[in-house]
């Protein structure tokens, strides 16, 4: 199940600037990782990714790039399929959360669900020096944040199974096929040990303190949601 | 006979015996109900602000001139407008100051106070017009009128304004009108504004409890400094005890600037606000230098945290696990 785009226009305003800029800051900034990784490396390539990746025993310990690797981290990716389902999900619920609030409300609040999912990411796993890169939090953010504002969006999906269809269905329907995958392994991590390369915590960190912000931000938008008005 | 009464009454309240005095007052009405200094003195010994009222009108109606009960009616009627507005009842606050302006018509302030509380454009821009009759070297109503003439004589921005005051029946019908008579390019703008205005009926339509003026103001100040939080939070390591007090002192200058970026956008109708910067909110020059003083606020703080983080990168590299 791959969310391809929202089907609604915007309301307020043409375009959705600042998910385009976030998205071209993330792509030059993986164009440069890949220059890194050409011209230094692949030793001098791990030591930056390392630096700038969020690595919770250093947040813990108080040493390294601290917050500045929360915030680098959050626009570096690992390889092109990385950034690029990342990047499609934060074009397909961003867009919209983005017209909701103005550019510069949606650039804080993008940044906030990057932080609380890093936060959430390093309490999870506090000894783990397994560095994190990745939008990945800060876009499900965006879904719990549109999930919010829009209950009644759709968005166009591909689905194969057996064969390839794209029908339009409501973003509820992707979260509530989301989630299990992430609590379930979450789960794991957390209480078996389990090890892995997906930030599954730093997930749901990012769609749940999206919520809990929205929530306070716009109390008005879960009435919304229950009455299932039209949007 | 009353004269005697009346005269105890007046002793029974210089001692402080409001309860005495009420009830010989009460008895002097009631035998004599045109008795006009008996109302006034009534007025002073009830202690529900309606029966107040009732008094001094009683007052007023026997002796239309009567100074004294003129400027009480005005003072209670301000005040009970005052307290209206601030519970949030701005129809109840309106009919306090209209009677009021009905008594007092040479007060620029009330005239003022009118023109924020007025349901429609036209009687705001009277009230304005009186307030400039008093008082013709204020900028900021001359400023105000100037707004609302131009916002009268556009019909688009019009019912924008009725929108934003909350009568969306007055704004829909302003659309509507465009919609029939106007251009093709406004038609269509009324149209996508009328279709937006209705989405926004069926969803306040809602029994929705409005949020107190304070909290917006909270809610508008959350952005920043929950950014900055959790960065600090995340700068201590999740530890709240290795929280560095002039960081933490830093996080309530970004809550201070962001007061100062909101505050200077808007012009919220809280009586504290209005205290403070005026029935009309702030002039320009003003406006804009409180913003970067506000915008200053935000971003040093940030800078603070951002080279005290990048101070420990240089400090703590040599034993980075991978070096």
């Amino acid at each position: 199940m791959l969310p391809l785009y929202d089907t609604e226009p915007n309301r307020y305003s043409r375009y959705s600037p600042m998910t385009i800029v976030i998205i071209l800051v993330n792509v030059l900034i993986y164009v440069y990782q890949m220059y890194y990784l050409i011209v230094f490396g692949e030793q001098s390539y791990g030591e930056l990714i390392l630096t700038f990746g969020i690595t919770p025993r250093l947040i813990i310990e108080r040493q390294g790039a601290g917050i500045l690797s929360s915030f680098t981290s959050m626009f570096m990716h690992s390889d092109p399929a990385h950034i690029f389902f990342n990047m499609l999900g934060l074009w397909v619920f961003g867009r919209r959360v983005e017209d909701a609030c103005g550019p510069f409300r949606f650039l804080i609040f993008y940044l906030c669900c990057g932080l609380v999912a890093d936060l959430v990411a390093v309490m999870a796993a506090p000894a783990s020096l397994t560095p994190a890169i990745g939008a990945s939090g800060a876009v499900f953010g965006m879904e719990g944040a549109y999930l919010m504002l829009y209950p009644s969006g759709r968005i166009r999906t591909l689905i194969i199974w057996i064969i390839p269809f794209w029908p339009r269905i409501p973003a509820i329907w992707i979260v509530l096929y989301q989630l299990p995958l992430q609590l379930i392994p979450a789960y794991n991590i957390l209480f078996n040990n389990a090890a892995s390369n997906i930030g599954y915590w730093a997930h749901l960190g990012g769609f749940f303190g999206s919520i809990i912000i929205v929530f306070f931000l716009r109390p008005l938008a879960s009435v919304r949601f229950w009455k299932s008005l039209p949007i | 006979m009353s004269a005697e009464r009346y005269q105890e009454a007046l002793t029974h309240l210089r001692l402080g015996r409001k309860e005495e005095a009420q009830q010989l007052l009460l008895n002097i009405v009631q035998e004599n109900e045109l008795h006009e200094n008996a109302w006034l003195l009534l007025s002073v010994t009830m202690t529900e602000p309606q029966e107040q009222l009732t008094a001094l009108r009683n007052a007023l109606y026997i002796n239309p001139h009567n100074p004294k009960a003129r400027q009480r009616l005005v003072a209670l009627l301000t005040k009970n407008g005052t307290e209206a507005f601030k519970n949030g009842r701005k129809k109840e606050a309106h009919a306090f100051l209209q009677e009021a302006l009905e008594y007092e018509q040479e007060s620029e302030k009330l005239w003022l106070w009118f023109s924020r509380l007025s349901a429609t454009i036209e009687e705001r821009i009277t009230a304005l017009k009186n307030a400039q009759r008093l008082n013709p070297d204020n900028k900021a109503t001359a400023d105000s009128l100037a707004r609302l003439h131009r916002i009268a004589n556009d019909q688009i921005k019009l019912a924008d304004y009725y929108t934003q005051q909350g009568d969306q029946a007055r704004a829909a019908e302003i659309y509507q009108k465009i919609i029939l008579n106007n251009s093709q390019g406004q038609q269509e703008v009324a149209r996508q504004k009328l279709i937006a205005l209705r989405q926004h009926e069926l969803i306040t339509a809602e029994p929705i409890t409005p949020l107190a003026p304070t909290k917006t103001l909270l809610r508008l100040l959350f952005g920043p400094s929950l950014f900055y939080g959790l960065l600090l939070f995340i700068h201590a390591g999740l530890n709240p005890l290795y929280l560095n007090p002039e960081l933490v002192a830093a996080g309530l200058v970004v809550v201070l600037g962001s007061f100062l970026m909101v505050g200077t956008h808007m012009t919220p109708e809280h009586l504290l606000w209005i205290k403070v910067f005026g029935v009309h909110g702030l002039q320009r020059p003003l406006r804009l230098a409180l913003w970067t003083i506000g915008f200053i606020c935000v971003a040093l703080p940030f800078m603070i945290l951002f080279t005290a983080a990048w101070q420990r990168y240089n400090a703590t590299a040599a034993q980075l696990p991978w070096h």
